[in-house]
Order: structure tokens, then sequence, then C-alpha cells
């Protein structure tokens, strides 16, 4: 959903090692056909690398594309009629064909969208690329660099034995997944319990290990403490250290530092802002601009806000219940003009690429120039 | 340009289809001296049900030609024979690139493969240009050749139903979490939220009362989906809650609202809609306990469900995966789980007749009530009442004894 590359800190990077990564068995590429069960969010990261996320499969493959550097103008990038272009390529009509999730290589300029056609037993799960030229192409995935991580399932459904019951009805949807300081960190969300778990893989994937998960739960004000799905997030420094910005499924905005992202652990994420009812946050980003860093989230019905990091630094969260309506929390501005967004991903230093449009049947995609 | 017929094929699953001679070639070059004409068809793989070609027939001044130059590339070819989505609406067939595949020539006839079965029910625009493969020669001249090619739909028959929802008691808490929604056959996903609705008891739509979430909680098999409430208004002190009330409120009554035009993953419209009456009791806040379950142990030798009593209804999903029984050598008992008693009853049947022994009720501490509070720990945590959290095991159990 993101690219997300930020200095790591060696320090961090090296504490995080000792809970997450076992150090044998590390798995280089393997080429072969890579055959999806199904398909959710994806993200890029370094080198062309494209994580895609197969819920069905409960797995994070990644795939080692051959995308080059480009030479495109910054900002020249637009595509009328997405979603009915997409549709002609895949073979079918535009209700056929779901678009699940947009992500971006900067560095080529190529922009991958995660893609559903069909329905039922007959349901394709695909990624196509889109050049800035318009050009659309389905990424191939046979004989294909790519490397496999198995997602833990829920503790339970590792012990119930064999045969003994019909078919797990259980499926984790995948809401979120994100390149991070040298991981992939992908967020959760059970058909069946209500809980939240961050799961955080190191890459290169290591050869049998699964992610490793940390529950998460939100605190209302200091005080109601409830499990917490995440929707969306980011990942963002302040003074150096690495944190979490989730959108939980219950709106609030939270800050959760990396460093306690421990297998095992219960993390509760400190609420920086309440965003209020009939919005639902759809994606966000992190950029830079003029030396300051800023945060873009697309949302259902608020339009798209802009915060700025510096801060939530100093943002000592909500502690007191919100009355009489509105928003609380760290103060944002609405961008006015960029309506209608649906995913966002950062394109080039000046430029987000946007999924946008009138209606869901008639999308664009388009750079904007950040705000 | 080019003339065009239109030709419908059905679609019969298990027969080569052809559809020939539905192209013709041009008329507007009548002087000229030679005059190529080709076929296009859909054509139906007999060792794929699903798989569907393209074919166009060569020209044999271009099958000789390209017999005798080097393969051409993918993209050479799509300027040759390129297949186009043709629908009514939105963008002209012109404006949308082709559909992507792989072509290979055999017996004189150029074969495109798309990279998916093509759709029943929608037109296929096929154009066939051999002069982009080769250059005329004097004398010779080649037709574009035109044609629009469907699979019929086959008349999908309304049959699936909403075959249950859990949970079915029709008192239900205020902090209500989930509905499990059952379908007799998989369903079509996507804007699934604009098929289900909740009304009040003026039969008047109450306004975003569930998580609508782009994911869609479906089970792998696509006929079962998850509902939740709007945790923001279920959960104390949050904004939306604040602004808006719980969805459900306590002695008000409520119908859950399925419409029939929702579509099952066949394109069918269901047979008939769904509502659920049900009304709202107070909130449930406690633990479900298993130290007040009641245990009924079968007879050694029988195969009599072994039975548990809930004092009051468990998640229906949970149930079925959380529970188990284990013998004393902690092997798992085979057997059938039936849930009943409106979600307050888990009886198990096993396969083989039940031997003497000691045996224990496995439980995994994420089983929940109806309103998210787990065997773990409540759907919300008063951290002013318990600051900290009691370590509780990923499983309990409960022992019992068969036999003497």
């Amino acid at each position: 959903m993101k690219t997300i590359q930020r200095s790591i800190v060696g320090l961090f990077a090296a504490l995080l090692a000792t809970f997450f990564v076992s150090p044998s068995d590390a798995a280089p590429y393997e080429k072969g056909d890579v055959k999806l069960q199904s398909i959710g969010p994806l993200a890029t990261g370094p080198d062309g690398v494209l994580f895609i996320s197969d819920p069905k499969a409960a797995s994070i493959i990644a795939i080692k594309t051959a995308a080059k550097p480009t030479d495109n103008p910054p900002g020249n990038f637009k595509v009328e009629g997405l979603k009915a272009k997409v549709a002609a390529v895949l073979g079918a009509s535009v209700d056929q064909v779901r678009i699940i999730d947009l992500a971006v290589d900067t560095s080529s300029q190529l922009a991958y969208l995660s893609v559903i056609r069909g329905q039922g037993a007959n349901a394709n799960a695909t990624v196509v690329s889109v050049r800035p030229s318009g050009k659309i192409h389905v990424l191939s995935l046979k004989n294909v660099q790519h490397a496999v991580a198995k997602l833990s399932n829920a503790p339970a459904d590792q012990e119930t034995g064999t045969g003994r019951r019909r078919r797990n009805q259980r499926m984790e949807s995948i809401t979120d997944i994100a390149f991070v300081n040298g991981k992939v960190i992908v967020a959760g969300l059970s058909n069946e319990e209500f809980s939240s778990t961050l799961r955080t893989i190191p890459f290169p994937f290591e050869g049998s290990q699964k992610g490793s998960g940390v529950r998460i739960f939100h605190g209302a004000h200091g005080r109601y403490e409830t499990s917490s799905p995440v929707r969306t997030f980011v990942s963002y420094d302040i003074a150096g250290d690495p944190y979490i910005l989730a959108a939980y499924t219950c709106t609030p905005l939270v800050k959760i530092p990396m460093m306690e992202l421990k297998p095992g652990s219960n993390v509760v994420g400190e609420t920086i802002a309440e965003l209020g009812n009939r919005n639902r946050p759809l994606d966000m980003i992190v950029y830079k601009k003029d030396g300051k860093e800023y945060l873009l989230m697309a949302n259902s019905s608020r339009g798209v806000m802009k915060i700025t990091t510096e801060k939530l630094g100093n943002y000592k969260g909500i502690t007191e219940k919100v009355s009489g309506g509105g928003t609380k929390g760290v103060p944002y501005e609405t961008v006015s003009d960029w309506t209608k967004v649906y995913q966002l991903a950062e394109l080039d230093g000046q430029h987000a690429l946007v999924v946008r449009g009138a209606d869901g049947d008639n999308l664009n995609l388009e750079a904007v120039r950040l705000p | 340009m080019s003339a065009r017929d239109y030709c419908a094929i059905a679609f019969c699953p298990f027969i080569l289809v052809l559809q020939l001679g539905c192209s013709k070639a041009t008329q507007d070059n009548a002087e000229e001296s030679t005059k190529t004409t080709g076929l296009i068809r859909l054509v139906k793989r007999p060792a794929s049900p699903i798989q569907v070609v393209f074919e166009a027939d060569l020209p044999q001044a271009v099958a000789d030609s390209l017999a005798n130059s080097e393969a051409l590339e993918t993209k050479d070819w799509e300027k040759v024979f390129h297949i186009h989505v043709d629908t009514a609406q939105g963008l002209s067939w012109r404006e949308l690139p082709p559909v992507q595949g792989s072509y290979q020539i055999t017996n004189n006839r150029l074969i495109f493969e798309p990279l998916f079965p093509p759709q029943a029910g929608i037109n296929y625009h096929a154009v066939f240009d051999p002069s982009k493969a080769v250059r005329p020669q004097a004398g010779m001249s080649f037709d574009v050749i035109e044609t629009i090619l469907r699979i019929e739909k086959p008349k999908a028959k309304p049959e699936t139903i909403v075959s249950q929802v859990y949970p079915t008691a029709n008192s239900l808490p205020e902090n209500l979490l989930k509905f499990y929604l059952h379908f007799s056959a998989p369903m079509r996903q996507g804007k699934v939220y604009s098929h289900i609705h909740l009304l009040n008891a003026r039969n008047e739509k109450i306004d975003l009362p569930f998580l609508e979430l782009d994911e869609e909680l479906w089970n792998p098999d696509s006929t079962r989906l998850t509902i939740l409430f709007d945790p923001g208004r279920i959960k104390s002190g949050l904004l939306p809650r604040e602004q808006d009330g719980p969805v459900l409120q306590e002695g008000q009554s409520y119908t859950l609202k399925i419409d029939a035009t929702w579509q099952d993953a066949a394109g069918a419209p269901l047979k008939h809609g769904f509502t659920d009456f049900f009304v709202v009791t107070a909130p449930d806040v406690e633990m479900p306990s298993p130290a007040r379950w009641k245990m009924t142990a079968p007879e050694a030798g029988s195969i009599n469900p072994m039975t548990l009593d809930f004092p009051e209804p468990l998640d229906h999903a949970l149930l079925q995966r959380l529970l188990w029984i284990e013998d004393a050598g902690k092997h798992a008992v085979e057997g059938q789980v039936q849930v009943g008693n409106v979600e307050r009853q888990w009886a198990f049947v096993p396969n083989q007749a039940w031997k003497d022994g000691d045996y224990r009720v496995v439980i995994g501490t994420g089983l929940e009530d109806l309103a998210g509070n787990s065997v773990a720990r409540p759907f919300e945590v008063d951290r002013v009442q318990r600051p900290d959290d009691e370590f509780v095991p990923d499983y309990v159990t409960l022992e019992f004894k068969i036999g003497n």
C-alpha cells in the first residue's frame, strides 16, 4: 500500500532482530509459478520487490519484479476510466472486477493494483501493473523469482487435531501491509473472533518462519480497553524512533512504538485523534515537504486529512471524554480539492498517486501534487 | 471499414462450440484483383471445459509468408488480431485496451488464448488485420475483418436462499457484536452492505449500523458473511457512541432485512429476501464462565452425545472451532459437533462408541458470547476497576469420566 523506506536505526534493528528473526535458514528467492488463492493489499519494497497478500492462503508472497528506474517526469500519470480499462485487459465487464489495493514502485513509477475478476469458484486473483503512459498489463506470475511467508493462524487452529471437525470456516482478512525497516508488517481481522493481530515478518523471509503476532488493543480515555482491529496504518519516525500510526476500525487514530511489537505481547495504542462517526479511514501515506513530515489520510466521508507529524511526537493523547460532537485530538486540515479519494500511494517527492472517482465504477488513477 | 455480423453461440460445457461464417470481408476494394478472407470464431477446448480461445483462419498467403519469417512477438500479434470487451455501458471498445493473452499458430489458424476464460453474457469485438503481419505483395490485399462474438449466459434461476442467521435467539443484548449470515450457495462479493438493512420498530432504516469493511468477512467458500456492528458505537466513551448512541437500544425491537436482489456467485438474485425480528435486552458485560456450564456425559458403549449447556447463547462459529474433546492420551476424539437450543447447547457425537475412561473438554479461551466477551476477557476492560490483566491460558479444560 505504501512505499516506506526510512533509515534504519542500527540499535533498533539489532534489538528487533533478536525478537523476531531466527538467524538460520535464510531463504533466497526461488523461481517458479505463483498461484494465488485470493488477493488482498499490496506493498512495495526495495529493489523492485512487490509484496502480495493472499488472505485465503494466509501468505505474503514477495515477487522480484524486473522493474527498472524510469525518467518519467514527476507527476506525469493519469489513467481515466481505470476500472473499465483494467476490466478490459482481463476480458471482463466492469461489474465483474474489484480493485482491492494500489501500491507504487517509486523508482520505476510502476503502479500495481490487486484485482479480483469474477465471483465464487470462478474468481481469479491477479495483479496488474499500470505505467505512467496508461499501459495496463497483467503481472505474470509464471516462472518468477519469489519467496513466500506463511502467516500463523489463530493459536487454536494449530492444536485442534485432524479430521475431527468440518472444514475450518475461519479466515483472516488482511486489512493492510507495509514494508518498514526491513520487515513486512501485516494487519489482519478475523471473520470469527473480534481480535486484532499485527504481524511482523523479517524480509528476506526465513525458511519456515511465520509472522510474529502482537495483539493490539485500544484504551478509550485511559479507561475502557478493547481489542481493536487495524484498518490501515503507516510508519513514521519521532526523534529517530519508528512508530506505527494506525487507524482502528472503531475510528480512533493511534500511535504505537514499533519497539513494543514483541511477539506475544499485548500492545495498547495511544489515541491521538478521534475521527467521529460516519467516517471510515481508507488509506494513509507519510511524506516530506519543505523539511517537514506530513500524514495524509483518505476517509470515506471527511475527504483527505493532512496532519503534521511533528505534532504527533509531543501530543499527549486523548485521555478525557469527547463531548459535544465534532472531532478531537491532534489538529488536522482537510485538503478540500482532494475529493472521492479511495487509495493513496507515494509516487515521487512531489506527487501522490490516487485512485479517485465520481462513483465506484468510474475511477481514475492520477498523480496529484502533495499539499 | 468492415461489415459486422452479430453471432451468438450457445454455451454448453461439454461440446465443442464453433461459430462459423459470422464474418465477411469488406467490399470496399472491389477493383482489387485478389480477395483474401478469413473467419473468426470462439472455440472451446475439449481438454478443459473452461478454456475457450479465439481463432482466426490465416489467409494462405499470410500463412506461407509467416512460415518463412521470424516469429512475431505478442505485441506484434496484438496488432494483427485483437479482441476487445464490447459492452453497452461506459467506454466504447475502441477506447479500451485489448484483452491480454497469448498467441500461437496451429494448422494455418491464429489462436488467441485470453489469460482468463471469456465471460459469458458479454460481447467481444474481434478485429483481424492480416496486413499487420505481412506486407501484401503486388496485386494482393487483405481485408480487415471484424466480428462480435459472445458466449450466451445460461439464465441463472433464483435458487439461493439465506439459510440461517446466527445468533438465532429472538432477544439479543444491546451490545451484540455480530451476525453470521449463512447462504445455501456461494454469494457474490463486493458492495454487500447495500443489501443488508437494520430497521427499527417503525420500519425505518437505521443509518450505518454495521462496520462497512471493504474486505468483507466471508468464509473461504463465500457461503457465510460476518457482519460486525460498528464497534465505535459499542465501546464506551468513543466519539461515534457519544454522537449517535449505541445502534441497538435496550427495550426496542428491530428487524434485520436482507434484500432478495443480492446476487449469488452465478449472478442470480436470491429466491426470496430474509427478515429476522428481535428485541433488545440489557448489555451483556459478563464473561462466559465454563464453571457454570452443565455437562452431561454419555454412557460407555453408546454413541450418544456429550452435551454442554450454557446459561447464555455463545458465538455459533467459535463453538464449532474452539471446543473439542480429548481422551486421557490427549488425542482429540473424532466426531460431529451440533450446536442447538439457540446456541445454548453444544453436543458432540463421536464417530465411534464411547469407551470407558477419563476425558476432558478443551475450551479455547477466545470463545465469545454474543457481545464479544470471551472466556479470557470481557469485550471491554475497565482499567480503573481492573488495572492489570490476570494471566489466562489459551486453553482451559473441563474433566469428565465415562463408565466406571
